[in-house]
């Protein structure tokens, strides 16, 4: 029985190390990929913890005319999600296709979200409420996710002509 | 223009859309181009040792095998014409070293 459970320990030691290495080879590459984890997953979280955030502003009426405070949250947080599992299956098992898939799904969703969020700040200021110093902050997270998506076409393009190649 | 709210939105929207589409469409492009496609072959060419080469490349590479063992060829014999005159010499040292002794004992 000792000898079954240190191998089942030394099983699941040697997959912590292959992904573990798997992220690290790749890290860099994927570097502003894993960078807007960290504003997705937060304000997934804000959106969550304050949840009267849109009733405080109308910089956030672009993003309530969509949807509401709890939706926005889920669909941010289901967008790091995919993102960060995407991020670690490309990096550790390259036989499973479809991550540069979900790498572009999820930097379309990002995308989506942050510039209707840069959107509302930029109307605000047009009618004379808002500053537009959030537009410049945001405005980047909109470029790290174009840059993303392109990133994510071209290994869908790469794969693809791999593929056939075979 | 730019004091109407909707028409800002709509116009940073289509811009957006627009940018991103070709964003892609070109990173794709990118993609699909950095595979390199696998070297054209000449009608006839051959497959040696995993590598594909032309026709002529291949003729070559078989001729040079011919010639090197041709040489190999001729190093054997000379390996063994060598090793029959060792063995000669051999031969010749014993009879000499028998004589010698033959002759001590009758001085």
């Amino acid at each position: 029985m000792q000898t079954i459970s240190t191998a089942h320990t030394a099983g699941e030691t040697m997959a912590l190390l292959r992904i573990t290495r798997g992220i690290a080879n790749h890290f860099h590459i994927r570097l502003t990929e894993w960078a807007m984890l960290w504003p997705c997953f937060l304000m997934g979280a804000v959106l969550i913890f304050q949840d009267d955030m849109f009733s405080l502003s109308p910089s956030f009426s672009t993003l309530a005319q969509w949807y509401s405070e709890d939706a926005w949250a889920m669909i941010v947080l289901a967008c790091a999600a995919i993102r960060m599992v995407a991020l670690i299956v490309n990096g550790t098992f390259d036989g499973f296709k479809y991550s540069p898939h979900m790498r572009a799904t999820a930097s379309l969703v990002s995308l989506f979200f942050w510039s209707q969020f840069c959107l509302g700040f930029l109307v605000a200021w047009v009618t004379g409420v808002g500053a537009l110093s959030a537009v410049a902050a945001y405005s980047t997270f909109i470029l790290l996710e174009v840059i993303n998506f392109a990133r994510s076409t071209r290994d869908i393009a790469e794969n693809i002509k791999k593929s056939r190649a075979e | 223009m730019f004091n109407d709210p909707a028409l800002v939105e709509s116009f940073a929207n289509s811009f957006l859309i627009v940018c991103t589409g070709l964003t892609g469409i070109l990173a794709a492009v990118v993609g699909w181009n950095k595979v390199s496609k696998p070297k054209d072959i000449p009608t006839g060419g051959l497959q040696v040792a995993g590598a594909l080469v032309s026709d002529a490349q291949a003729k070559n590479i078989v001729a040079a095998l011919e010639a090197n063992t041709i040489a190999m060829g001729h190093n054997t014999q000379a390996a063994q014409g060598t090793a029959k005159s060792i063995v000669d010499i051999e031969h010749e040292l014993r009879q000499l070293t028998l004589e010698l002794r033959l002759s001590a004992r009758r001085g």
